[in-house]
């Protein structure tokens, strides 16, 4: 019976092998596409290469190409910047990067952040600590001496309009910059794919397509369980800054993870997927009787008090009924893009507690 | 005081009410008489349109009516003071001490520092010190636009300082400092009200008694000396003045721009006399009026866009003060 155990282990290791090669082969299209949900990049798979598009924030034109591959292909299409993968050297200068980089227990790659104060994971944050990543401030005015002291081979930034700072001359010293605009996704599912893009940099496609085909499963399984809520209690998101409400619009990402986890997003039928303003007088008089608040941005309800004492008179304050991931806000910056599925947990408990399977929450808390 | 003068004064003072009426009326919301009698006189707080004219309209009206009275004097106290047209309640290094304060505070990343009343605590402290020491100057520097001078260059410093720490402070930090600079009467509550009434009812009631020395510091300070006006205590007075009113409406509203520069300018233009009398009691009904009118004009944008009013009274009071420019020029 001896011999039957190697047998078993080999055949074990192929089936597993196989399967996730079957995998990964069907989340590629006919086309070569290797994305389903995001709206605001591509990737392509072609013969020896990977085509990489990040599509412009706002009218999804193509703003940055690149191949990604181990080395230089035979024709480099035009226009396309080549990036030699797997990078090994990476600046990553939002959470949410360094989130799908965790994830992907990639977290060996970053050489650069922006602020050691808004970091979460500690791998990274004794990273910094040792020197192995430099802290570079804010992204307007990072020094450029302080990148090429890094020695990255790419600098991921959040592209929110603006050119990153020293872009040609940077670019002439062979450095590579990718703008990120997963921000712009308006569904969670698109924002959480992003983590294939960083997959396919690192060189763990496989495993990215498996974090997010596992991700994506248990996201579709609870909205659907939440489609068939009779009830939807209603609920409102944001905060005042100075004397305006900014709270997301009816398209957002945010008003999709309230859909989602069978709330009713007062705002929900605004169009447009940023902010809408709203004054103080409009978002008493419009939600006298909403259920629930969220993302105040403040850890306790004196807080919120100080900040702006007419906030008190916001019902859903009176009820008790304000929630928030404010106790770990750099943990929940950093891995609430990549795992959408523990927000709407969360979003199902809070809505829906006697519906909700796990009673505990991930990021959220109740605001006393 | 001339009968020109006084049909002037009563034209304002029967403006007043009315414009107020339709201040306290323009909002998004609409209210009815009832629901102003009923949080006046019989109020719940479960209503919401009682609520929104308790929490909001009325402290926001009077808010305008005191921001807008107090800067249009502070201002008209330093023009005489100064003898200078573009002279304002901020030449002091007042705005520049508060905006100093709250930039220090907010900047500084200290949660408590960024809320309402840690705003007005660091303004009113910031208002307070750079007055205080501007009186220090005025102490040993004789020359008025000396001490003028001296306000300016505080007041470059003191923004000098304040740039370097928005440079270093975190996103968050610096949009609480950036919207504080833009100003706003909707801060404040019905609770602060009193404290904000009694602080402005003194400073009008001392500018009172400043009447007859700003009548004859118009002649110059030899002049005035002449006269026997004490124009060494009369300039501290009057800085004491500027500061506790300018002081208050920066700490409870932000900076508000251009009405003390404008109004005063605006007031002499209409009355056409140097009287502080009829100054005085032209700069408190048209600082209001126009505070009023300009909040009136945020409110009717706010279906549209939401403006600061620092936005609305500098596109009304910047024209203005050019025009007064080129008309001296003239």
């Amino acid at each position: 019976m001896k011999w039957k155990s190697p047998i078993l282990f080999f055949s074990l290791l192929i089936a597993v092998a196989c399967g996730s090669n079957s995998t990964y082969k069907k989340t590629i299209s006919k086309e070569g596409k290797i994305i389903e949900f995001a709206e605001h990049f591509e990737l392509i798979q072609d013969s020896g290469f990977v085509r990489l598009h990040i599509l412009d924030a706002e009218n999804k034109s193509i703003k940055f190409k690149a191949v990604l591959a181990k080395k230089v292909p035979s024709s480099l299409p035009k226009d396309y910047v080549f990036i030699q993968t797997p990078v090994k050297r990476m600046i990553a200068l939002s959470s949410t990067h360094i989130g799908m980089l965790s994830k992907l227990e990639g977290i060996n790659s970053v050489v650069g952040v922006s602020n050691q104060n808004y970091l979460d994971n500690k791998e990274l944050i004794d990273r910094t600590k040792s020197g192995k990543a430099i802290e570079l401030g804010d992204e307007g005015m990072i020094p450029m001496e302080s990148i090429v002291r890094s020695q990255a081979e790419l600098i991921v930034f959040s592209d929110f309009g603006n050119p990153f700072p020293h872009a040609a001359q940077l670019t002439k010293l062979g450095f590579t910059i990718l703008p990120n605009v997963d921000w712009r996704e308006e569904q969670p599912l698109g924002k959480a794919e992003w983590i294939k893009l960083y997959g396919y940099l690192i060189g763990k496609e496989k495993e990215s397509i498996k974090i997010f085909n596992s991700i994506k499963e248990k996201y579709l399984e609870l909205k659907q369980e939440m489609k068939l809520v009779s009830k939807r209690p209603s609920v409102i998101s944001g905060n005042l800054i100075g004397d305006i409400w900014y709270a997301p619009n009816g398209k957002s990402y945010n008003a999709q993870l309230i859909s989602d986890a069978g709330g009713e997003y007062v705002y929900a039928k605004t169009e447009g997927t940023g902010s809408i303003m709203r004054s103080m007088e409009q978002i008493l008089s419009e939600n006298r009787s909403t259920k629930f608040w969220i993302n105040p941005g403040f850890k306790s309800k004196q807080e919120i008090t100080v900040y702006n004492p007419k906030l008190k008179l916001v019902p859903a304050f009176q009820n008790n009924q304000v929630y928030c991931y404010s106790a770990r806000m750099n943990y929940f910056w950093e891995m609430s893009a990549v795992e959408p599925h523990l927000v709407l947990e969360d979003l199902i408990l809070i809505f829906h507690p006697e519906l909700a399977k796990k009673k505990t929450f991930n990021f959220y808390s109740r605001i006393n | 005081m001339e009968k020109r003068h006084r049909i002037l004064l009563i034209i304002a003072l029967v403006l007043l009410p009315v414009l107020a009426y339709f201040h306290l009326t323009i909002g998004q919301i609409q209210l009815s008489s009832a629901d102003f009698y009923n949080a006046v006189f019989n109020y719940s707080d479960s209503e919401t349109a009682q609520l929104l004219v308790r929490e909001f309209r009325l402290p926001r009206l009077i808010m305008a009516i005191v921001a807008g009275s107090s800067l249009a004097i502070a201002g008209m106290l330093m023009q005489t003071l100064f003898n200078n047209p573009l002279a304002g309640p901020y030449v002091l290094g007042i705005n520049s001490g508060a905006s100093l304060a709250v930039a220090l505070g907010t900047l500084s990343g200290i949660s408590m520092f960024s809320s309402n009343i840690g705003l007005i605590g660091l303004a009113l402290i910031g208002a307070l010190v750079f007055g205080f020491i501007v009186l220090g100057f005025s102490l040993f520097v004789r020359n008025s636009l000396s001490l003028l001078l001296v306000g300016i260059m505080i007041g470059s410093f003191t923004s000098a300082i304040t740039s370097l720490l928005q440079t270093i402070s975190s996103a968050d930090s610096l949009k609480v400092f950036t919207i504080w600079g833009m100003g706003s009467l909707q801060q404040v509550e019905l609770s602060q009200i009193g404290i904000i009434t009694v602080f402005f009812i003194l400073g009008i009631f001392f500018s009172f008694f400043l009447i007859k020395p700003l009548n004859a510091l118009v002649l110059g300070e030899n002049a005035s000396l002449l006269l026997g006006v004490p124009v060494k205590n009369l300039r501290i007075i009057i800085i004491v003045i500027t500061a506790l009113l300018a002081g208050l409406v920066t700490a409870f509203c932000g900076p508000i721009a251009f009405v003390g520069l404008a109004i005063p300018n605006l007031c002499k233009m209409l009355f056409k006399t140097q009287q502080h009398l009829v100054l005085l009691l032209g700069n408190i009904l048209l600082g209001a009026l126009f505070l009023i009118s300009c909040d009136i004009l945020v409110q009717g944008l706010e279906p549209f866009i939401l403006v600061p009013i620092n936005v609305i009274t500098s596109i009304v009071g910047a024209p203005f003060v050019i025009f007064i420019i080129l008309k001296r020029l003239a």
